[in-house]
């Protein structure tokens, strides 16, 4: 399989150093200028970038690789952060001096909780004798032919690219250019801050009062350490750690880190991931956070003067109430927190007036949704469940209980006055018995009760909305001229048929039959009547002949239903002149039952 | 000749490259720094340089400075009875420097390479370009100034490989650039800056700070006065990087009032300036993947960058002691010398590659239909992706709005945010369609960005196949070819204060200026050393003006060195 063309291009095995690959697009940078070869030059840019960001990788890779032993023992502590205690220019002096004496010492830095890390450049080259060894001849850039992008070597594309003699670096050129007349850059005669350690930084911070907005804005502005762009990492893991131990910061300060150090950017859990955090100390940190804000907020808003309700005595109570519940979060609370029924109104209210006040994700938080979805089961407005019912089960059997001690102790008392009456437990029994049943009684009647509640609320809304969906879709479209027109031609041409079949009124009670189905479904209940009356008075009605049947049927259906169609639409039915048609149409029916009347009466 | 010029907001230089290396080439006056000053005398004659800066004090209404800032735009300023573009201004500046040049070499330089911030707008860029033209010169190649900046610096270190900041505090702009050098090969990861930060803006807090403590509305200031408050409030501040505290006369209409200030207030007042440095930072570290552990040095440029509160800054963001040059204002003119020096293909180079950046997010001005079929207008499709290496290519496809639609408008834009109201405008163009439904009428747009800083847009509809590459059309603020000869030919109409003249009329204009701002005693002596000189000057005696020269301007320097620091 031949390797990629980026390998290609800069004439590389795809297990390439990131040292290699660098060396070799420098090589054909210079043959490819931007400004000379634009096209050249971007492809290789592209080659590099993609063959730089593999061997980058693939080196990080090896280097995690490495280390898990190493790695795995730090884990088990609390979030640790592995402080980068080299100063920076350490960290750089130590990678030039690990290219040029090659040697594989590991560089000097504090091991931190006993992680042993190695930077990667240690492990890039082998360990090989202080004393370089034979210098290859430097690579004789003119001979490289012309065409873009150039190569190297002369070597077609095909050929497998030659490996780098990788073992020091070519020479470097003689300098050309005069650095005296440049002049020097040197260090700024100024004395560098003393930056604290991290611990001291977030001591500091967590003995501020969190509850005064000004101080901690001054402070977080004013910090050193949080300017410093290497420094402030350290202490936001510091802060973290602390948190997740249990320290409780004011909100203002939760509020101020969270903006400051990004806590509730979509990047935050990979941003910790990337400093060495792992997956169960996220979600350890993740955890203290929530709890930690939740806290800082709850106790913020205890400290507010006002009260929440207006009819309240004072926020004090309210307080005590608040603290009561935020105690229990987390808990469902037993049934018989909810007793009384004066108590249950008045958690409502109170939190509904602190989610009015405070919203409802501080309400969320603060008390947690198993409480509140207890309290809020258990208000007499809301829909039937089965905490109501078992509440009002407790009530009836609380109450009914007591009632029967009463009972039990007036019998027992009546009793004793007469003498030593033997059938006082019987008496007792049926008593109980007596009790208990009415009890149930009561207990399943409140049962019938909640369920027909249930019914109506959930499943008789439900069958009306089904049917009202399924009139629309399927017997709406049938109503329209388009379909009902032929549909009624062929019922009046199937009515014919049928009489001339059967010879009998059967025809009439057919079409009746079919008419009364159509319009009845589709809730035409003003016409129904009509309809019913029409069909009757076919039915009973000396039919002349089929032709007369058929055309008298056929007609009334298709006034019958223009009419409905006429009625039902909302602009038409205001128009005068439909009203007047609906009118003649209901006069009409009203004629063929005066007629059918007096053809009955004149009938007998 | 190939000549490299630092076009800065208050100072200009330029400088060749030549055999032992940078050469930077003085004025008339022996000065390597030229004052961005442009005025013009009572006669109607020109004044370039450090005559029209002590001119600046006096006749605020014929002088102007730091006209970097308007190039770009159309503003036009009077001076005397004529406007002029900042085009203008620049060329002006420009076609003295070059006389500089001829007066020192002989030769008149054909092609110059000049420098501007990293982050200008294209716009800003192409009036840099015409500046030169009309100056005429021709100018090729920009460089950003802090890869200017960087040149010196590398050329100089010779690491083996090493990743490096560069911070470049002008007198107008901030630039931020994060480089990486290794076996000759010099690369910008990523650019950042603020084009209207600079040590301006820090004098302007002296000023607000001085009028605010003597209580003075800044209204019922003369503009005289102002320029005269502004340029001594200027050396104080040059004065507050060597000294922990200064104090001053400052000159209103009616009195004399001193006024006094620390080190350490100054710093406390320029605390939101300060603040503002540090997002540009910010981004560049973002946008290169780089770890402020990972950075080896950190390199301060720019004449402003002498304040010790911006060293503090740095050393507190990062921990560590950034470097700067010895001469801070002259090196973004070496590494444009140095420039030069490449691009004349000079042999000494041919090991040193640079790679740049574009700092800004190219793209277009689209409309977008989300899910709920609600239609977004003036939102902005990047095409090239700012710190995207240079010369870069790159192409989108897009589709019409409507069906039959007959022509695509092309709104180019530059800029960060999503939506292109806040963006720049560089230009737009137009392409008819073919009559197509919109899901069949693609369109690539290709954005080519060389490596000089010049955007071509390629349009092609694929329906039909047709290519369009069409210029873009001006940007109001730009000039058009026309307008540039037009301007040429007027510019070589005008007339320029003979140039071996210019140092006597700055001595004279400085006198005057120090004459003002005296009193009594003082004023005496400058009153009699001045018409010494000037009788000097009538008699056309070259070796009598330049004894009364030196005799008045020795005065002048300790006078003007006098209204300085506080005994500690």
């Amino acid at each position: 399989m031949s390797p990629p063309w980026f390998w290609l291009c800069l004439e590389l095995p795809p297990d390439a150093s990131v040292r290699e690959v660098k060396r070799r697009y420098s090589q054909l940078l210079k043959l490819n200028r931007p400004e000379d070869n634009p096209q050249g030059f971007q492809q290789l840019r592209a080659a590099y970038e993609i063959c730089l960001r593999l061997a980058q990788q693939r080196e990080a890779g090896q280097a995690s690789a490495a280390e898990p032993s190493a790695a795995a023992p730090a884990d088990e502590t609390a979030p640790t952060t592995a402080l980068p205690a080299e100063t920076p220019e350490q960290a750089a002096a130590a990678r030039r001096r690990a290219a040029q004496t090659r040697t594989a010492a590991p560089p000097p830095h504090a091991a931190a909780a006993g992680v042993d890390a190695e930077p990667i450049t240690v492990l890039d080259e082998p360990p090989a004798p202080s004393q370089p060894g034979p210098r290859p001849p430097p690579f004789h850039l003119e001979d490289a032919p012309p065409p873009a992008p150039h190569r190297v070597n002369g070597d077609p594309p095909g050929a497998a690219p030659p490996p780098l003699i990788d073992s020091d670096p070519p020479p470097a050129p003689p300098h050309p250019v005069n650095a005296e007349r440049i002049g020097k850059f040197l260090p700024v005669d100024i004395v560098p801050p003393v930056m604290r350690e991290p611990a001291a930084v977030v001591d500091e911070l967590l003995q501020l009062d969190g509850n005064d907005e000004t101080l901690v804005e001054r402070w977080f502005a004013r910090c050193p350490e949080l300017m410093n762009f290497t420094r402030r990492d350290a202490v936001e893991l510091e802060l973290l750690r602390r948190i997740a131990a249990g320290a409780q910061p004011g909100m203002f300060v939760l509020q101020r880190a969270g903006s400051e150090f990004g806590w509730r950017d979509l990047s935050f859990p990979r941003r910790l991931a990337a400093q060495g955090i792992s997956g169960a100390q996220w979600q350890a940190v993740e955890n203290a956070l929530h709890e930690s804000f939740a806290q800082a907020e709850f106790q913020a808003h205890l400290r507010s003067a006002q009260k929440l309700q207006a009819e309240s005595a004072g926020p004090k109570e309210e307080n005590y109430l608040l603290r009561q519940l935020h105690s229990r979060r987390g808990r469902r609370p037993a049934l018989r927190e909810a007793f009384s029924g004066r108590h249950v109104l008045k958690v409502n209210n109170l939190l509904y007036a602190y989610a009015e006040r405070y919203g409802g994700r501080a309400l969320f938080h603060v008390f947690g949704p198993e409480l509140l979805d207890f309290w809020r089961s258990v208000h007499p407005n809301v829909a039937p469940n089965w905490t109501r019912f078992l509440l009002a089960a407790l009530r009836i059997f609380a109450y009914g209980g007591a009632l029967w001690l009463i009972l039990l102790v007036i019998v027992g008392l009546d009793h004793d006055l007469q003498v030593g009456s033997p059938r006082l437990p019987e008496h007792m029994l049926t008593l109980s018995l007596s009790v208990f049943s009415v009890l149930l009684v009561l207990v399943g009647y409140v049962g019938a009760q909640l369920a027909f509640l249930h019914f109506r609320e959930k499943i008789w809304q439900r069958f009306l909305h089904w049917r009202e969906r399924q009139l629309e879709r399927y017997v709406e479209p049938w109503l329209k001229p388009a379909r009902a027109l032929p549909l009624l031609l062929g019922i009046t041409a199937l009515g014919l048929l049928a009489d001339h079949l059967l010879g009998n009124g059967a025809s009439a009670l057919l079409m009746a039959v079919l008419a009364l189905l159509l319009f009845g479904f589709s809730g035409m209940i003003s016409l129904l009547p009509a309809g019913l009356l029409l069909a009757m008075a076919l039915l009973l009605w000396e039919p002349r002949g089929p032709l007369w049947l058929g055309a008298g049927a056929g007609g009334t259906l298709g006034l019958l239903w223009l009419g409905d169609r006429l009625a039902r639409r909302k602009q038409a039915a205001q128009s005068h002149w439909e009203r007047r048609f609906i009118h003649v149409l209901l006069l009409s029916v009203l004629l063929c039952a005066v007629s059918f009347g007096v053809k009955l009466g004149l009938a007998t | 000749m190939i000549v490299g010029i630092d076009l800065g907001t208050t100072h200009s230089l330029i400088g060749l490259w030549s055999a032992d290396g940078a050469r930077l080439i003085p004025n008339v006056l022996g000065e390597l720094l030229t004052p961005s000053v442009v005025g013009v005398t009572d006669d109607g004659e020109v004044l370039v340089g450090r005559a029209a800066q002590e001119q600046l004090a006096l006749k605020p209404d014929r002088t102007v400075a730091a006209f970097k800032r308007y190039m770009g735009s159309a503003r036009e300023t009077r001076l005397g009875r004529r406007s002029f573009r900042p085009e203008e201004l620049s060329a002006l500046v420009l076609k003295s420097l070059l006389a500089d040049v001829k007066a020192h070499t002989g030769e008149l330089p054909h092609e110059a390479v000049v420098s501007v911030p990293a982050y200008f707008s294209d716009a800003q860029r192409k009036a840099t370009r015409n500046a030169a033209q009309i100056a005429g010169v021709r100018v090729e190649r920009l460089i950003n100034e802090p890869t200017a900046a960087a040149l010196a610096y590398g050329l100089q270190e010779q690491q083996d490989e090493s990743k490096f900041l560069v911070l470049d505090l002008g007198g107008g702009t901030f630039d931020v650039s994060l480089l990486e050098s290794f076996e000759g090969v010099m690369e910008v990861h990523a650019s950042a800056g603020d084009n209207f930060l600079g040590g301006e803006d820090f004098v302007e807090v002296l000023v607000d700070a001085a009028l605010r403590d003597l209580r003075r509305d800044p209204k019922s200031l003369s503009a005289a006065t102002r320029a005269g408050i502004r340029a001594r409030l200027e050396r104080v501040k040059c004065q507050l990087s060597q000294h922990a505290e200064v104090s001053v006369n400052l000159q209103f209409d009616d009195a004399v009032v001193p006024w006094q200030i620390s080190e350490a207030r100054f710093e406390n007042l320029a605390q939101t300036l300060l603040a503002r440095m540090r997002a540009p930072i910010e981004r560049a570290l973002r946008d290169s993947n780089t770890r402020a552990q990972d950075l080896d040095q950190i390199v301060l440029v720019g004449g402003a960058s002498r304040m010790p509160m911006i060293s503090r800054l740095v050393t507190r963001l990062f921990g560590r002691l950034p470097l700067r040059h010895v001469q801070p204002d002259q090196t973004v003119a070496l590494g444009a010398c140095v420039m030069a020096g490449m691009k004349s293909r000079d042999q000494a180079f041919r090991e040193v590659v640079m790679t740049d950046v574009c700092p800004y997010t190219l793209g277009i001005e689209i409309s977008h239909t989300d899910q709920n079929q609600h239609v977004h207008h003036g939102l902005f499709s990047p095409i090239i992706e700012r710190n995207t290496v240079i010369p870069a290519s790159r192409v989108e496809r897009y589709n019409p709005m409507a069906d039959f639609q007959k022509a695509l408008v092309l709104q180019v834009y530059q800029g960060e945010s999503p939506e292109v109201a806040h963006n720049i405008f560089l230009g737009k163009m137009e392409l008819p369609l073919p009559p197509r439904r919109s899901a069949e009428n693609p369109v690539d747009v290709r954005f080519t960005y060389d490596v000089n800083g010049l955007l071509e847009v390629q349009a092609k509809v694929l329906a039909t196949g047709a290519e369009h590459q069409l210029v873009i059309e001006q940007n109001p603020g730009l000039l058009s070819p026309q307008e540039i000869e037009r301007r040429l030919r007027e510019l070589a109409e005008i007339k320029i204060h003979p140039r071996e003249l210019q140092g006597n009329i700055a001595l004279l204009a400085r006198a005057a200026r120090v004459y003002e701002e005296h009193t009594a005693a003082a004023r005496h002596e400058i009153g009699v050393r001045l018409l010494e000189f000037k009788a000097a000057l009538e008699t056309q005696l070259p070796p009598r003006i330049e004894a009364a020269r030196e005799y008045l301007g020795t005065l002048l320097d300790q006078l003007e060195g006098d209204s300085s620091p506080l005994q500690p």
